[in-house]
């Protein structure tokens, strides 16, 4: 299960994006997929993977399991750098 | 009655300068900040002198941000080998340097301290120039050449706000002076010698430095005079020297703008959502680019032609 991190903004910049984490005080150059994802969470309400490909299923015009599949790679990244937060129960999909 | 013209630092007698050093200290104001040094060391008033040359030799600030004091270190072997240190708020700060180097010294823990202390200021590790109230903003790691290039544009017309921060005053979002001596190193200093030798006005060089040789050139009366001039963020410029390169000047992406600035910044973490909203804004609106040259007179007057086409219409 996932939320936004407190605190994150981002910003459209040229072709892509720019994240500032509050949890880390760092920044970060997006690309559109994790900024639809991060879209997607909520700072109080935690989603799991499955609900946000779910979310994001029709706009993108995709399956959920391979929009599943996409994002199963960005999940580590977003967390790790601060910009997504993890909740314990996160692996149950 | 016109009152008398205030005299600048090369106009009174060094021992003037000693005095105030001496005494009750010389105020230097470089723009975003005030500095008060006081020293006894009698030949960084000489140093001092030739570097802050167009500085007013009077002025007492009305408030200090930085009090500095360069001493002779007392010691056995004062007589043969001096050494100085460099006092902040009466804490010593690095280990010492050799007498003759207290210069370097002096502006080396001052860079330091503004690096460390202001972060009211978003400080980006850039020289900044002028033109039509609107910055040049030239973040760059050591080595690239902006140094070089801001004080060669110092020197042909424009005005040199700095050649070590760009320090944006985050409520503004406009540039503040940090006007100091541009200390060039090793063949940069032959390079502005040869390419202004009428107006660059050097103080002694220092050789054997952690950097080699290093002089300092001293900030033009112009630059002086309107160190609290701000100006607004007018382009980005990436300058790279490159041996042999014809000039050559290309867009740049804004996020490869955001990543040069923001990651080239004293502070950038400090200053947090504020600084992050702030470089993204200099980034969006601002124009950037890629400066590759080899020759400095070339890539002058490349600047000074192309610079309405350099900047966004109007401004941020």
């Amino acid at each position: 299960m996932y939320l936004r991190a407190p605190g994150l903004r981002v910003l459209p910049l040229g072709e892509g994006w720019v994240a500032y984490s509050g949890l880390s005080r760092e920044s970060h150059l997006l690309n559109d997929e994790s900024v639809a994802m991060l879209d997607e969470l909520d700072e109080c309400q935690p989603r799991s993977a499955r609900e946000v490909a779910e979310r994001l299923s029709g706009p993108a015009g995709m399956p959920v399991d391979e929009l599943l599949a996409i994002m199963a790679d960005a999940w580590p990244s977003l967390v790790e750098v601060g910009l997504v937060r993890e909740l314990p129960m996160a692996h149950a999909t | 009655m016109a009152s008398a013209p205030v005299p600048r630092l090369c106009e009174v007698p060094v021992s003037e300068v000693f005095q105030r050093l001496s005494g009750a200290g010389l105020d230097l104001c470089v723009g975003a900040l005030n500095v008060r040094v006081h020293s006894n060391v009698r030949s960084l008033a000489e140093q001092v002198q030739a570097a802050y040359g167009q500085f007013p030799a009077r002025h007492r600030a009305p408030w200090i941000d930085l009090h500095l004091n360069v001493v002779l270190r007392r010691q056995l072997h004062r007589w043969w080998k001096p050494q100085v240190d460099l006092w902040h708020d009466g804490r010593l700060l690095f280990e010492p340097f050799p007498a003759e180097a207290a210069l370097p010294l002096l502006e080396w823990g001052m860079n330091w301290l503004i690096a460390r202390t202001r972060n009211d200021l978003l400080l980006f590790h850039a020289a900044v120039v002028e033109r039509q109230g609107l910055a040049m903003v030239m973040p760059a790691l050591p080595g690239s050449g902006k140094s070089t290039l801001s004080a060669a544009l110092g020197l042909s017309g424009w005005r040199l706000m700095s050649d070590e921060f760009g320090a944006l005053d985050l409520g503004e979002r406009r540039f503040r002076a940090v006007l100091k001596p541009a200390a060039l190193k090793n063949e940069s200093i032959a390079v502005i010698r040869k390419f202004a030798p009428e107006q660059a006005r050097f103080g002694p060089s220092f050789p054997g430095t952690r950097k080699g040789t290093v002089a300092h050139l001293a900030a033009s009366a112009e630059a002086v005079d309107r160190v609290h001039e701000t100006a607004a963020p007018g382009c980005v410029l990436l300058p790279r020297w490159k041996a042999g390169s014809p000039t050559t000047i290309e867009p740049v992406a804004p996020t490869m703008t955001f990543s040069k600035l923001a990651f080239n910044a004293f502070n950038y973490a400090v200053t947090g959502a504020e600084g992050f909203e702030a470089v993204a804004e200099i980034s969006r609106s601002a124009k950037a680019w890629q400066l590759v040259y080899s020759d400095l007179d070339e890539a002058i007057r490349v600047l000074d032609a192309r610079w309405h086409g350099l900047i966004e219409p109007n401004g941020v």
